[in-house]
Order: structure tokens, then C-alpha cells, then sequence
């Protein structure tokens, strides 16, 4: 029996922006169930890979396939398995919450009675279940996060793909996003997550990518990470800045 | 760079003046459509100057008649600041940054209203222009006088309009100040065009009569309650009197009004700080919850739809398209073309053609340009060549629809016309598509609806010249083709122009 295909693999994945290379050649492959974290410093090339993946950037070079579906073969079919939540919600202002969620569901072609379980567990789940007849216009930015990462998750996607999710958020709902997103991995959803907060990738992640200059720097599971740069018992965040200081290298 | 001192009124207008010009972006093209349409503007104003000089009016029916314009102009002037003073409450832009800081009210107000004057005067001297120039070479250089007077209007609009929305915002409140004063810019605004078209709606003039009916109108003259008017009219002909009194006024009631209603301008915005944040309707929660899925067409069409319609700015832009379509238009109410096809068509049917053209063209801005999440759309499991159909037909339904069921109706009496009637509509909304589909994305998103046509004299002017081409290809078709010629070619360009818009060269998977 053959092995699952992995749910994401990169490979020589380029993109170019003229003269400007901001990703220069990655290699990466996550297989299903994984929570992986990705991590660099602004401008390290993060966003413009994921966008590639996602499909909303042409890559320069290289090839990307989700779940053995190669994204440039067949883009509708790779983009049926994967959603994207980015750091600035994917909303309308003057759509409510059920609205809203009635035109992912209808663009990924779920079917109504599906579409509204599901809707309806992710209100509720989120507390968002007595703002669903508001426009979200009037949500605070938190809200609206919430709002748009139950819009990812309404058609059920086998990879998440969520680049600063937790940016803006205030205690207690960067809680709840942070428990779900728990919950969608234990329940065997591939998770990508970018972020800037060190605990956060600490606490949740399985693997861990640091990328600087659009190249993979080092991967692995946080003690792999440790064992091979010598750094016994450091933090993810003194790992992380030893490595894109380049101090790491040379230990 | 000249120092200037900082927190100071000239310092803020600097800033303002380079955050403007920083974020015009003018392509070859645009610049080539603006210098067409202000030359065939121009070639507009040289007829009308020459049948104008013909009349041989004498002086006081001259001001009379200028008056009369001097007041559309206001009228006009003043629909549109009303809606970009509106703009200038309710959009808060760097607002915030600005009445955090220790500047004066005093200081911010002059500057908000003059760039609003800045924007509305840009697009009515432009127009003007075209007039002034060739009635300075053909007629009199004082015609020139009318780049002071303008802008001296202008300034009298601005501060009218600034007041009209202070006392709306008190009287009515700030959610429903921003409406009023969007339907009153709106109503001002038509009414001043039909009621300029009064002597064109006289149908089957000709000029001897026109001249009459110019007369009659420039006798009303002599009655005392015309005396404003005829006033307006001498302070816009330079009258050295009127001329200055109007500066005076114009300028004076400007200051007078920034200067003493600062502290009511920042009230008013931070009324309307909070209209948009509050829950505006909660629909009903009872009953079991339930979600409508229409398929993948369905669903693009009921967010596109849902959206234009919750548009606080689509009052706005429509009245801003019969604006834009006036000129066009009217001129044609009460005519008949006689048609290559033997039938006697109503010139006013023809107004479709514009007005379907440019409904399309704002709504497939708000499609397109003013997409709040095109990252959600781009990540879709849906072929872009679908997504981009769907999105194109959200738009071109509403002013389609409408349009063909005036064609149906036309076709009752003139069916052969009808047909051409429906393909040039075809056509403009067609053509209007592929022109605005390519203007975003704005940016603000959809909230930058509202300024569509102010931050952008050049697409103003574009499509005003495509509705005049659009206007003049079918009147020739009608006139001068016959039915199967310009059927025919009509459907060779409508093919043509469908074929641009739903395979564009670079469509992505």
C-alpha cells in the first residue's frame, strides 16, 4: 500500500518580484495531521510562500501539490482542500456573520443543510452565535477574526493555512482561536501557522520552519532544533534569535 | 523646500497638497482620454458659442442668460460638495491623527473644505473651459473672467454645502445626515440639469424659434424678482460692482464660516465617528437556523447584489451618473430620429444607451476596485473565468434588465430600432465594463465608492466622452444604416468587446 501523500510539498518553489528574489528556492514537506509552525523575521519571504500555496501568487519556479494535487495542474482541486486566514480578516462589512458564511460555504459548494450545522457549532463555538444577524461592520477587530476564521473553517478544510492569526487580538479571544485550532489538529486537520509570538509556536506546533531571506534556515521539532544547534534548554525565541543572527550557524 | 510654520494652516494644506499628488497615478492613456475629450469638448463649446453670438442679444439679456447659467453652476457645484463634504465627515481617513493633535480646529476645517472646493472646482473649470476659451477667441476676452468667477461659486457652493450638512447633522442625526444630504446633493443636483434643458425640450425647434424662446426667457429679465439673477448674471460677465461684491461675499462668508464653526465641524465628526459602528438592523433571531446555498453562480450573484444594495454611496453614484449622463441626454428629449429603417424613434429612448453604460460602470467598480476580500476570492476552488463571469454579470444585470425592458417597450412601435437600441446598449455596458473592471483596487475598498468620480477627474471625463461616442455611434447606426448592416455589425462588436472581457490575456487559473 502506498503512503499518504503529504499534505503540503514544496519544491523549488521561487518567486521573483523583478530584480528582487523574494523567495529563493524552498523545500518543504508537512504531512497530514501535522501542526506546523513557520517562523522568520518581517519580510523573510513567510506570506509571499503561503500566498503561492494558496494560489493567489504564480511561483517564479518550483512546484507546490496539496494532498498529491498539484496546484498548477489543478487549482480549483488543490484549493478545495486547503483555506486561508490571513492576519487582516477576509470579510465584508456589510454581510453578518451567517451571510457571510453562506457565501464560503457557497463557493466551496457545500450543501445548506451541511453549510448550517456546521455554521451554527462554529457561532456557538466562537460566541459569535448572537451577533449572527449583525453586519459586521459594527464587530471590533477581534469579532471580526473570529468571524473569519469560522469562514475557514465552515467547509471543513484538510489544511489551514493561517498567517498571523492572533495579531490584534486580545487575551481571551486569542484563547479561544488558540483552543480551536488545538482542537481542528487533535482532530487531524493539517495546520500551517505564521506568527510572531514565540510561546504560541512553543505551545502549539509540532514542527517548526524558520525561513530568513526567502530560504529555509533550519527545521524541525523544537528539541531537534535545539539538539542539532547546540543550544540545550533554550527557549524557541533565543533558538530563533541566535539562528536569523546567524550566531547559531556558528555554534 | 519653503519653511513653514509648523501646525499652521498653510503647513496643513502643504501636507494635504502632497498626500494628493502622491496618490494620482495617471497612465499615458488616461492623459490621452482626457486631452480627446477636453478638445472635443472644446469643438462642443465653439458650436454653441457660434449659435449663442448669432442670437445678437442685447447686454442685459446676455446677464440674464449667464445669471441663469451662474445658478445651474452653483447648482451643480453644490450637489457635488455636498457629497464630498459628506465624504469629508463621515470618511475618516487621517482624522483621527489630526484631532488628536494639538491643531486648532480653526486650522483643519479651511483645510478639509479646500480641498473639496479644490476637487469640485478642477471638474467644473475643466468643463467650463471648454466654453470660456472658445468665447474668448470667438466672442469677447471677458469670458475669461469666468477662471476668477468660478472658483468663486465654487467657494460659495463649499461653504453652503458645509452648512446644509452641520444643520442636517443636528436636525436628523449622523447616520441619517450622511442619506439627506446624499438625496438633497442628488435632487439639487437633477434638477438643476432639467431645469438648463427647458429650452431643449421644446422638440421640433427650429432656430428661429429657439432664438425666440431665448428671448422670452432673457424678457423674464425685467421683472424685479429676477433681479438676483440678473445680478449673478453681471458679477459673472465682470461687472466691475457685482464682481466684487461676489469675491467679497464668496471669500468672506468662507472664512467667517471656518473660522467660527470649527468646534461644530469636529462635533459633527465625531457624531459620525460612530454611525458606522453600531448595529445598524439585527435581523429576526427566531425560528431554526437554516443557510441558503444557491451554487457557486447563485452565491457570486446574491454577495455582489447584497452588497451594491447595502451601499451607503449607491444613492450617490446613481444620481451621479444621471449627472454624468445629462449632458448626453436631455439635449435629446422631445426629438425623433427618422431611421434608415423606415420607423420614427423617440431621441429620448436613446438615453439607455449612457445611462445603462455608466450603472454598469459604477457597479462593476464596486465589483472589482472595491472587492473588500479579494483574497477569499482568489483562494475559491472556483476557475477564475467562471469567478470572473459571475462577478461581471453581478454587474451588468441591474442596468441590463432595465434597459431591455425599455428596449421591449420600444419595440412595440419600432422594432427594428428597438433591436439597434438593445445592441448599442449591449455595447456600452459591454464596453463600460472592460473600462472600469481595469480601475482597482481602490484604495479603502468599497468605502472609496463615494470618491469614484472625485479623486478622478480623468475617468469622469472618459466615461462622459464614451457616453458621447457611444450616443453618436448609435444615433448613426439608426439614421444612416440600414437594419442588417447594423445589426451585423453590431454583433461583430459586441463579440468583440465580450471576447476582451471574459478572456483577458492574462486570467489565471
Amino acid at each position: 500500500m502506498n503512503p499518504p501523500a503529504p499534505a503540503l510539498e514544496i519544491r523549488g518553489l521561487r518567486k521573483s518580484y523583478g530584480e528582487k528574489e523574494a523567495v529563493k528556492g524552498i523545500d518543504l514537506t508537512i504531512q497530514p495531521g501535522e501542526f506546523y509552525g513557520l517562523l522568520g523575521p518581517n519580510g523573510a519571504g513567510k506570506t509571499t510562500t503561503l500566498k503561492m500555496v494558496v494560489g493567489l501568487l504564480a511561483p517564479s519556479a518550483g512546484h507546490v501539490s496539496v494532498f498529491g494535487v498539484d496546484n498548477a495542474a489543478d487549482p480549483v482541486a488543490a484549493k478545495r482542500q486547503i483555506a486561508w486566514l490571513p492576519d487582516e480578516p477576509m470579510l465584508y462589512d456589510k454581510l453578518t456573520p451567517v451571510e457571510y458564511l453562506e457565501f464560503v460555504a457557497g463557493l466551496w459548494g457545500i450543501d445548506a443543510r451541511t453549510a448550517a450545522g456546521r455554521a451554527e457549532e462554529l457561532l456557538t463555538r466562537l460566541e459569535l452565535y448572537d451577533h449572527r444577524n449583525e453586519r459586521c461592520e459594527g464587530f471590533s477587530r477581534g469579532m471580526k477574526q473570529k468571524a473569519a476564521l469560522a469562514g475557514a473553517l465552515i467547509h471543513d478544510p484538510r489544511l489551514l493555512i493561517l498567517d498571523e492569526p492572533l495579531t490584534g487580538l486580545d487575551a481571551a479571544i486569542a484563547r479561544q482561536v488558540k483552543d480551536l485550532l488545538a482542537e481542528r489538529a487533535r482532530a487531524g486537520c493539517t495546520i500551517i501557522l505564521t506568527t510572531h509570538i514565540m510561546e504560541v509556536a512553543e505551545r502549539l506546533v509540532d514542527r517548526i520552519g524558520i525561513i530568513q531571506h526567502g530560504l529555509l534556515l533550519a527545521e524541525g521539532t523544537l528539541a531537534e532544533l535545539r539538539q542539532r544547534h547546540g543550544r540545550d534548554g533554550a527557549s524557541l525565541e533565543e533558538l530563533f534569535l541566535d539562528l536569523v543572527s546567524g550566531k547559531a550557524v556558528a555554534a | 523646500m519653503i519653511a513653514l510654520k509648523p501646525g499652521g494652516l498653510p503647513w496643513l494644506l502643504r501636507h494635504e497638497l502632497r498626500l494628493a499628488l502622491r496618490t494620482k497615478k495617471t497612465g499615458p492613456w488616461a492623459w490621452a482620454i482626457l486631452i480627446v475629450g477636453i478638445l472635443f469638448l472644446h469643438g462642443v463649446g465653439a458650436l454653441s458659442i457660434f449659435g449663442f453670438s448669432k442670437m445678437q442679444l442685447a447686454p442685459e439679456k446676455v446677464q440674464m442668460i449667464f445669471g441663469g447659467m451662474g445658478m445651474f453652476s452653483v447648482a451643480i457645484m453644490l450637489a457635488a460638495s455636498l457629497q464630498m463634504t459628506v465624504n469629508a465627515i463621515y470618511t475618516r481617513g487621517d482624522l483621527d491623527l489630526l484631532l488628536s493633535s494639538p491643531l486648532r480646529p480653526g486650522t483643519i476645517l479651511p483645510v478639509r473644505l479646500l480641498a473639496v472646493g479644490l476637487a469640485v472646482m478642477i471638474s467644473s473649470l475643466a468643463m467650463a473651459a471648454c466654453f470660456m476659451n472658445p468665447g474668448a477667441v470667438m466672442v469677447s476676452a471677458r469670458w475669461l473672467v469666468g477662471y476668477i468667477t468660478l472658483p468663486a461659486l465654487c467657494m460659495l457652493s463649499v461653504t453652503l454645502s458645509f452648512l446644509l450638512v452641520l444643520a442636517l447633522v443636528k436636525l436628523v442625526g449622523a447616520r441619517r445626515a450622511r442619506t439627506a444630504a446624499q438625496v438633497l446633493g442628488g435632487v439639487i443636483g437633477i434638477g438643476a440639469a432639467l431645469a438648463a434643458q427647458i429650452p431643449n425640450m421644446n422638440s421640433s425647434a427650429d432656430h428661429a424659434t429657439q432664438a425666440r424662446n431665448f428671448q422670452a426667457m432673457a424678457a423674464l429679465g425685467d421683472h424685479p424678482a429676477m433681479l438676483p439673477l440678473r445680478w449673478l448674471g453681471a458679477a459673472i460677465t465682470g461687472e466691475p460692482g457685482p464682481f466684487l461684491v461676489l469675491l467679497l461675499v464668496s471669500l468672506g462668508g468662507f472664512v467667517l464660516v471656518t473660522t467660527l464653526l470649527g468646534p461644530a465641524f469636529v462635533r459633527s465628526v465625531n457624531a459620525a465617528a460612530g454611525a458606522d459602528a453600531t448595529p445598524r438592523r439585527k435581523l429576526a433571531d427566531k425560528g431554526p437556523f437554516t443557510m441558503r446555498i444557491r451554487g457557486t453562480t447563485g452565491t457570486i450573484l446574491w454577495k455582489e447584489w447584497r452588497l451594491i444594495l447595502r451601499d451607503p454611496s449607491l444613492l450617490t453614484q446613481v444620481c451621479s451618473i444621471l449627472l454624468v449622463a445629462a449632458p448626453v441626454v436631455l439635449p435629446s428629449i422631445g426629438k425623433h430620429i427618422d431611421t434608415a429603417s423606415g420607423e420614427q424613434m423617440a431621441f429620448g429612448w436613446m438615453g439607455v444607451v449612457p445611462v445603462a453604460g455608466l450603472l454598469a460602470g459604477a457597479l462593476v467598480w464596486l465589483a472589482f476596485a472595491g472587492e473588500d476580500a479579494p483574497d477569499l476570492l482568489g483562494t475559491a476552488p472556483v476557475q477564475a473565468r467562471r469567478m470572473l463571469r459571475d462577478r461581471l454579470l453581478a454587474a451588468a444585470l441591474p442596468a441590463l434588465v432595465p434597459a431591455t425592458l425599455v428596449c421591449l417597450y420600444v419595440a412595440l412601435s419600432t422594432p427594428w430600432s428597438a433591436l439597434l437600441l438593445w445592441l448599442v446598449t449591449l455595447l456600452s455596458v459591454t464596453t463600460y465594463l472592460a473600462m472600469d473592471m481595469r480601475q482597482g483596487p481602490a484604495l479603502g475598498g468599497r468605502k472609496a465608492f463615494q470618491k469614484r468620480y472625485q479623486s478622478n477627474v480623468i475617468a469622469l471625463f472618459g466615461e462622459m466622452l464614451l457616453g458621447f461616442v457611444l450616443f453618436g455611434l448609435g444615433w448613426l447606426m439608426l439614421k444612416f444604416l440600414a437594419p442588417a448592416w447594423a445589426v451585423s455589425l453590431l454583433l461583430v462588436l459586441n463579440a468583440g468587446v465580450l471576447t476582451g472581457l471574459l478572456w483577458p490575456k492574462r486570467a489565471s487559473a
